[in-house]
């Protein structure tokens, strides 16, 4: 899990300050599809 | 086909050759041709990465799923994005550090080199037969509706995208996935515009929506409850897709040559990890959308008269048959429902444009279909005991629809979509069995001295071998119903045990070679036994053959040294 933080000179993320965010980004979109997917589904049964 | 649809394929085709053959033009040695010199930028890995995992089965086969079994497939790609973040960890900084060509390299630095051979040779053994299956499945859709010979169509499909692959390689196959997806796309927006504009006057998109919905087609989310608990053998729900569709894109993306091959020709470790984090955000609404226009397509033929079976090749023998007077029958009465659905369906937008569809006209509407596909589920009996081969019609719906309703030049579009779409998929295939047999196997068994033109050359040859070994397959490939079910069944088989070796190797820092490798063989073959005797949904394959390595190395690890603490 270290390399979360190893930030070397080819591994700056882009846009944000650190990875830690991007993954953070990556988990809470997939949570937000899946609470729109269950109301969408919901909204047309 | 109309002249100008040949000319639209035709164009599109030469179009991606010659572009791809343009491109790989500087490539001359192994660093080039299996890893495009390291040089790409991220939007490209993320472009090579999807064009590699969307092949034409997706195109072709997931609006077919989702007509006959609704939305509920997209849960299978709901594991991919945790994969993604957990792949950027562990395994995408680890193989950028050791400056690798194919994944299972780090398993002999790591293991032994018996480990890294069956590893290897469980890759390739996976990925060539999938490949194979992959230059068939839109290769007998095609023939079959368009009357094309399939041996031929199989040629067609899998030779011409070698003449780019083996001449360019990685960056050919990179190159060509990027336009290919920009046709794709416009081809499937296209095909979706189409659907809704086809739909009858005052009949709108959400309309649309509603009709599908209350059959049962957008149900996106599912739990995988039965009335007895939950069902292990239910496919695609909520929890299946998250836990077993994590096992598998963590062992699809991190140890299938083919997607490593893809990003390890990134620039550097950081384009690398947004490419594939791009991935994660993207993958699931695309496949979303895809699915929808299976959806859309299935309300078009509520207002439309269906096929009852959408492979016309197939009816066309069973009229030829005794049995020519029960699809006489059961045509009859499919198309007097099919009458009553259109009426029904009328009927249902009216009142809820109303204020709301009242409950007799949804449960009937309900019941009508429930009959239509208790005919076609007949129909398909009849199918198998008298045709034979292909029962399923779920891979030729969407292409049924495309030939039958779309306007002249969008036809050819669609079926250069097809091409495009499979060509992406198998070029990276090709390139990562020919890499991995070069580094893998070759330079360890056959050659281990070969000079870099000649490692270069070697590598061609492998790619054009391989590329003749899956057509070879694709023309023995028949009855395998869901093509896109076909594929990842067998993905599912070996990526489990794979991704088991590849775990032990990165968090159990005490296991040694021997006990990962005799627990790799005792976990294939029990997933395999497994496969065949129990009713297992097979995403679940992964979970256990990832688990399963992992426990039975680290038995065997701690019975080894039990015993050795017993001889001293």
């Amino acid at each position: 899990m270290s390399n979360i933080k190893t930030n070397t000179d080819e591994d700056v993320a882009p846009a944000f300050k650190s990875w830690r965010t991007w993954y953070t980004l990556v988990i809470v979109i997939l949570a937000l599809l899946i609470v729109s997917f269950q109301l969408f589904t919901k909204y047309f049964s | 086909m109309s002249f100008i649809d040949w000319i639209v394929l035709a164009v599109t085709l030469l179009i991606i050759i010659g572009y791809g053959l343009y491109k790989s033009r500087t490539t001359k040695n192994l660093d080039g041709y299996f890893l495009s010199n390291r040089s790409m930028p991220w939007y490209l890995i993320l472009l090579s990465i999807m064009g590699t995992q969307a092949s034409a089965i997706t195109f072709l086969s997931a609006p077919g799923q989702a007509y006959t079994d609704g939305m509920r497939f997209v849960q299978y790609y709901f594991g991919l994005p945790l994969a993604m973040v957990v792949l950027c960890i562990t395994f995408v900084p680890v193989f950028h550090r050791l400056k690798i060509y194919t994944a299972y390299e780090y398993l002999e630095e790591r293991f032994d080199l018996k480990t890294r051979t069956l590893t290897s040779f469980l890759f390739l053994l996976q990925r060539g037969l999938s490949t194979g299956i992959s230059i068939y499945a839109p290769s007998i859709i095609l023939s079959s509706l368009l009357g094309w010979n399939i041996y031929w169509t199989n040629i067609f499909m899998g030779g011409l995208l070698i003449i780019y692959t083996v001449t360019g390689g990685a960056k050919a196959v990179a190159y060509t996935q990027q336009l290919q997806l920009i046709i794709i796309f416009a081809g499937m927006f296209l095909a979706a515009y189409m659907v809704v504009h086809l739909l009858p006057e005052g009949v709108g998109f959400v309309d649309a929506l509603k009709v599908s919905g209350k059959l049962g087609k957008l149900n996106v989310i599912t739990s995988g409850n039965g009335e007895k608990g939950f069902n292990w053998s239910d496919r695609y729900n909520i929890w299946s897709g998250l836990i077993g569709g994590f096992f598998l894109a963590l062992s699809y993306f991190g140890t299938d040559q083919s997607q490593v091959g893809r990003y390890l020709t990134a620039k550097n470790v950081a384009e690398s990890k947004t490419g594939l984090l791009m991935n994660g955000i993207v993958k699931v609404p695309m496949q979303f959308l895809i699915l929808l226009i299976g959806a859309l397509i299935f309300t078009f033929y509520q207002f439309n008269q269906a096929p009852i079976f959408f492979n016309q090749a197939q009816v066309n023998k069973l009229a030829a048959s005794p049995k020519k007077d029960t699809l006489k029958a059961m045509e009859q009465q499919y198309n007097l429902l099919s009458a009553k659905k259109k009426e029904l369906s009328t009927t249902f937008v009216k009142e809820e444009k109303n204020g709301g569809a009242s409950v007799s006209t949804v449960e009937e509407l309900r019941n009508v279909n429930a009959e239509s596909e208790k005919i076609r589920t007949g129909l398909k009996d009849v199918l198998k005991k008298e045709v034979g081969g292909d029962a399923s019609d779920t891979n030729y719906i969407f292409i049924r629809f495309v030939v039958d309703y779309l306007p002249k030049g969008l036809v050819g579009l669609l079926i250069a979509v097809i091409f495009l779409a499979s060509w992406g998929s198998i070029a990276a295939a090709l390139n990562s069995l020919a890499s991995s047999t070069v580094v893998d196997i070759h330079k360890k068994f056959i050659n281990t001295s070969c000079t870099e033109m000649k490692d270069y050359s070697i590598s061609r040859y492998y790619s054009l071998a391989w590329g003749i070994f899956c057509i070879v397959i694709a023309q023995f490939a028949n009855n395998m119903g869901s093509l896109i079910e076909a594929v990842n069944v067998l993905g599912s088989l070996f990526y489990g045990v794979i991704l088991g070796i590849f775990l032990v190797a990165f968090y159990c820092k005490r296991v040694k070679g021997n006990a990962v490798f005799a627990s790799a063989l005792i976990v294939e073959l029990a997933i395999i036994l497994l496969f065949w005797k129990s009713n297992i949904g097979f995403l679940w394959l992964n979970l256990i053959g990832a688990l399963g390595v992992v426990a039975v190395a680290l038995i065997i690890h701690a019975t080894f040294n039990l015993l050795k603490l017993s001889k001293e």
